[in-house]
């Protein structure tokens, strides 16, 4: 297949020019920081094991509550604009607003006619397996974090209480009211497309991640995993079944940078079908891999530039409404050029209003370059890279091999709220707005930590693709590390990282520290 | 329902045709053979006793609740107890959704409109004076504006064609109404303007987003009450679609599509360029009528549809899509100089499209009921006159 020119997001309008190209690959090596690997070491793995440990337990919100809960739990949960594409991560079932809808848009006319009430489900500790953690995709992640920690250090402070909770949450019977809660949901979907209808819940984030944690207990020497792994199989077969069967429907891919991004979730996937020996969803992914990504060029790195709060929208990629998928409408087209929508369908499917440039917590254009890491051998990979990504010296590139910026500001809102809200000047409501920016900025900088753990995770993946003897591969460690200590520094122990970070810090750290496992043609 | 409709017999022949035609298409080297070749099916026509039965799906729906959310709960288990005062308080609770709800109002006041002695007339002002009072529409619109991009911009649109219907009509409801409806006219239209102007690209879709459609909607309100949404559906569709060479019709219909992304844009392109320029355009933009390459666009329900109740009821927007197809293939000959020898072609084929809709309108209960009426009556007056 011929490369398709306009395949991936356009560039950003950026007023902050680019920094020029470096010669070659020895001066921008001279120019990064020196920064070595972060260290696995049981300080780390510990500080990494207690946060998810302390949510676990911690009920997620009740829907339709003010704020949906806290404030600050967003960062996670945020889904990446024109994730509807395809199905939701985050948007629960039954969702729905009390009385009148605040500020805080639902988008999909909750409380226009049926106004919902909750109540907590009977035994939702012995029916439900991932109730924690501010949301299910959350709660699985966490899960997966303490398991890696445990299989890494088995014998610390941490042991005898991560096996507790494991054994609380991984019981035949969570498994099984998980299995027979997302039964139920596939088959309540409406066959009939409606106007605001949204997808399986979970899928594909959740669904990714769940494959994930399976993998880690199947490939886990230990009488109890053998046991927590025998009880997650029918729900991972499940979903193992369901993400391929999406990921086969897919008529292109999604390109946000946000949980719904479809390479990220197929890295994951992948993950397990090479332990699980699952040939089906191996070949399924594979395959719409190639269809997606093969004949793909030039990606815009330059529009994945993270720009501090004070200076615009930060790294979110700018821009509204309109996706920046593949499309015939690029804008470095001449604006008088034909717009040919039969050829732009043959190399690339037609445009749709989904898709998105920028990053919110993972990198469009590294997301996409790790995963064809596992789908092609290293010489086709290093030739597939050269062509997608700009030279790693050059001036386009220099967005990814910059640590993003520590915040000192939560970014203002993207779309002001459709009505003016008063400023309150009381004492109350002065403290009201402060507390509510504090929150916003930690939100911010969990957001940044993820985007960087993803970031470096995605260059460890690349990295170890290529071929040992290219030049490229001892830059690609050191941009990992770079990005990587960022991650680190912007983590704090607060409720807006602590259900989600860890396990995208973990997740880098088995990148750098496993053999990992590829998909050979 | 089916049955009522007097071209049953005609569908059902149509419907036996496409059984007994070949594996492999026919090859057609001109219009004229091609319009030779096509079931001679005469347009329905909008006469009182359509308009009776299509008045009464959207009275039967329009007090019928929207559908208690049904999805299974994660953790939290939902009760849902509808809004207090609802009567007072909502506009558009009824017809499964809240669009479906306005389209349904649009085709009673069409309707009461076109034939104001209907038996049914009474009825339908009641109902609408219950639905149309000040207090319902404020509610409705204190609602839109907490609801960020709830039914933008198919919802919108849809509202402001029924805002375009009541106020063109010289009827002292109507003129009661349409007073009460203008805040949340004006709200929408805003509201759209700012969308289209964010339009990086067209949705291309042939569901609800789709940008053509709804400009299409819009635009008979922008034209006659509000020039600034008028100017910005032109600035639009020039920037988003005037570019456009050779649809990609291989890819139609899409699995859920009730519409067609090529004609409606076609369509959409015919009432907004000049002649001149819009009759190159289109020849760039669209396969001949006789080719090969146009015949997606054309692909009737095939007859596992109809043999099958439950294929029907899963795939309801097969049959909106036979009547939006029409109304698209009707608006396209509206476009073109009434001498082009493609507007018999392509009147043919809309009612051979709708043809295939109407003895389906019952078949799948509400799933259909709650929407055709508004888009067979769409194709009616279309196709009826020479522009709307």
């Amino acid at each position: 297949m011929r490369p398709v020119p306009s395949q991936q997001p356009t560039a950003r309008r950026d007023t902050l020019p680019l920094r020029s190209d470096f010669r070659d690959l020895p001066e921008l090596l001279q120019n990064l920081p020196t920064i070595a690997p972060r260290q696995f070491d049981e300080r780390l793995a510990l500080w990494l094991g207690a946060l998810p440990l302390s949510c676990l337990d911690r009920l997620q919100a009740k829907p339709g509550a003010r704020g949906s809960g806290r404030a600050n739990a967003l960062a996670d949960s945020m889904r990446g604009r024109g994730a509807g594409a395809a199905d939701s991560t985050n948007n629960g079932p039954a969702r729905g607003s009390t009385g009148t809808p605040g500020p805080a848009a639902t988008n999909n006319g909750a409380g226009y006619f049926w106004v919902a009430s909750y109540t907590l489900m009977n035994d939702h500790d012995r029916l439900r397996a991932f109730w924690g953690c501010n949301d299910w995709h959350s709660a699985v992640s966490s899960t997966w974090a303490v398991i890696s920690v445990l299989k890494r250090y088995p014998r610390t402070t941490l042991t005898d209480l991560t096996r507790e909770k494991l054994n609380a949450h991984l019981g035949r019977a969570n498994l099984e009211g998980e299995l027979s809660f997302f039964r139920a949901t596939a088959e309540a979907i409406n066959p009939i497309p409606s106007a605001n209808q949204t997808g399986l819940f979970e899928r594909p984030y959740g669904f990714a991640w769940l494959l994930e944690l399976a993998s880690a207990l199947h490939t886990w020497p230990d009488t109890q995993a053998k046991r927590w792994s025998a009880n997650i199989t029918p729900l991972a077969t499940w979903m193992a079944d369901s993400l391929g069967a999406y990921f086969t429907k897919l008529v292109e891919p999604i390109r946000t940078g946000a949980q719904g991004n479809t390479a990220l979730n197929m890295t994951l996937a992948l993950d397990y079908a090479d332990v699980a020996h699952d040939t089906k969803l191996r070949g399924a992914i594979v395959s719409t891999a190639r269809r997606f990504y093969l004949s793909d060029s030039t990606c815009s790195t330059q529009s994945e530039r993270v720009v501090a709060a004070a200076g615009g929208r930060g790294g979110r990629g700018g821009g509204s409404g309109g996706g920046r998928a593949a499309n015939a409408d690029s804008s470095r087209r001449q604006p008088t050029t034909p717009n040919d929508l039969t050829a732009s369908a043959r190399g690339a499917p037609p445009p749709t209003p989904f898709g998105g440039g920028g990053a919110v917590i993972v990198s469009p254009c590294l997301s996409e370059a790790a995963l064809m890491s596992r789908v092609l051998e290293p010489r086709a990979y290093a030739a597939w890279l050269d062509r997608v990504l700009p030279p790693l010296q050059s001036g386009r590139f220099a967005p990814l091999t910059e640590a993003i910026a520590i915040p000192t500001a939560a970014p203002p809102p993207q779309q002001p709220p459709a009505v003016a809200v008063a400023i309150d000047t009381t004492p109350a409501g002065r403290a009201a707005t402060a507390a509510a920016a504090a929150a916003a900025l930690a939100t911010e900088r969990a957001r940044l930590a993820g985007l960087s753990f993803s970031r470096a995770q995605s260059m460890e993946r690349i990295a170890r693709a290529l071929p040992a003897t290219d030049p490229r591969v001892v830059a690609w460690h050191r941009l990992s590390a770079i990005q990587a200590e960022r991650g680190f520094e912007l983590m704090r122990d607060d409720q807006a990282g602590l259900s989600w970070l860890p396990a995208q810090a973990l997740l880098y750290l088995s990148a750098m520290g496993d053999e990992r496992r590829t998909v050979r043609q | 329902m089916i049955g009522a409709w007097p071209l049953t017999a005609l569908a059902q022949t149509t419907v036996q045709a496409g059984v007994a035609r070949p594996k492999s298409d026919p090859v057609f080297s001109d219009l004229a053979s091609f319009y030779a070749s096509l079931p001679a099916i005469a347009p329905h026509p909008l006469d009182r006793t359509t308009a009776l039965q299509l008045s009464t799906m959207p009275l039967s729906c329009m007090d019928h609740p929207q559908p208690r959310p049904n999805a299974v709960p994660y953790l939290w288990e939902a009760t849902f107890t509808p809004v207090a005062d609802y009567e007072t308080t909502r506009a558009f609770y009824g017809c499964y959704d809240w669009h479906s709800a306005v389209n349904s109002a649009w085709t009673l006041v069409r309707l009461l409109k076109t034939f104001p002695d209907l038996p049914t007339a009474p009825a339908i002002r009641q109902k609408l004076n219950d639905h149309f009072s000040a207090s319902n529409i404020a509610g409705d619109l204190q609602f839109f504006k907490g609801a960020g991009t709830f039914e933008l911009p198919y919802g919108y649109a849809w509202l402001l064609r029924l805002q375009y219907e009541l106020r063109s009509w010289n009827d002292s409801d109507a003129v009661r109404w349409a007073a009460n409806i203008q805040p949340m006219a004006s709200y929408m239209s805003e509201r759209m303007i700012t969308y289209l102007k964010g339009l990086q690209q067209p949705v291309r879709t042939g569901v609800h987003p789709n940008t053509a459609m709804a400009m299409d909607n819009a635009l008979g309100y922008a034209r006659s009450f509000d020039p600034a949404l008028e100017a910005e559906i032109r600035a639009s569709a020039d920037r988003l679609f005037k570019r456009d060479i050779r649809c990609n019709t291989a890819a139609e219909p899409g699995p859920s599509d009730f519409a067609s992304p090529c004609l409606m844009e076609a369509a959409i392109m015919g009432q907004l360029m000049d002649r001149d320029s819009f009759l190159p355009w289109l020849d760039a933009f669209l396969p001949q009528l006789y080719s090969a390459e146009f015949r997606p666009l054309t692909k009737g329900l095939g007859p596992e549809f109809v043999k099958n109740p439950a294929a029907v009821a899963s795939k309801s927007h097969i049959v909106g899509l036979a009547f939006v197809r029409a109304t698209s293939m009707g608006e396209l000959a509206n476009a073109l100089p009434a001498s082009d020898p493609r507007v018999p072609v392509l009147r043919r084929l809309a009612a051979i499209q709708a043809a295939t809709g109407f003895p389906l309108m019952g078949a799948v209960g509400y799933d259909g009921s709650h929407y055709y009426a508004s888009w067979a009556t769409t194709y009616l007056i279309t196709n009826a006159a020479p522009s709307m």
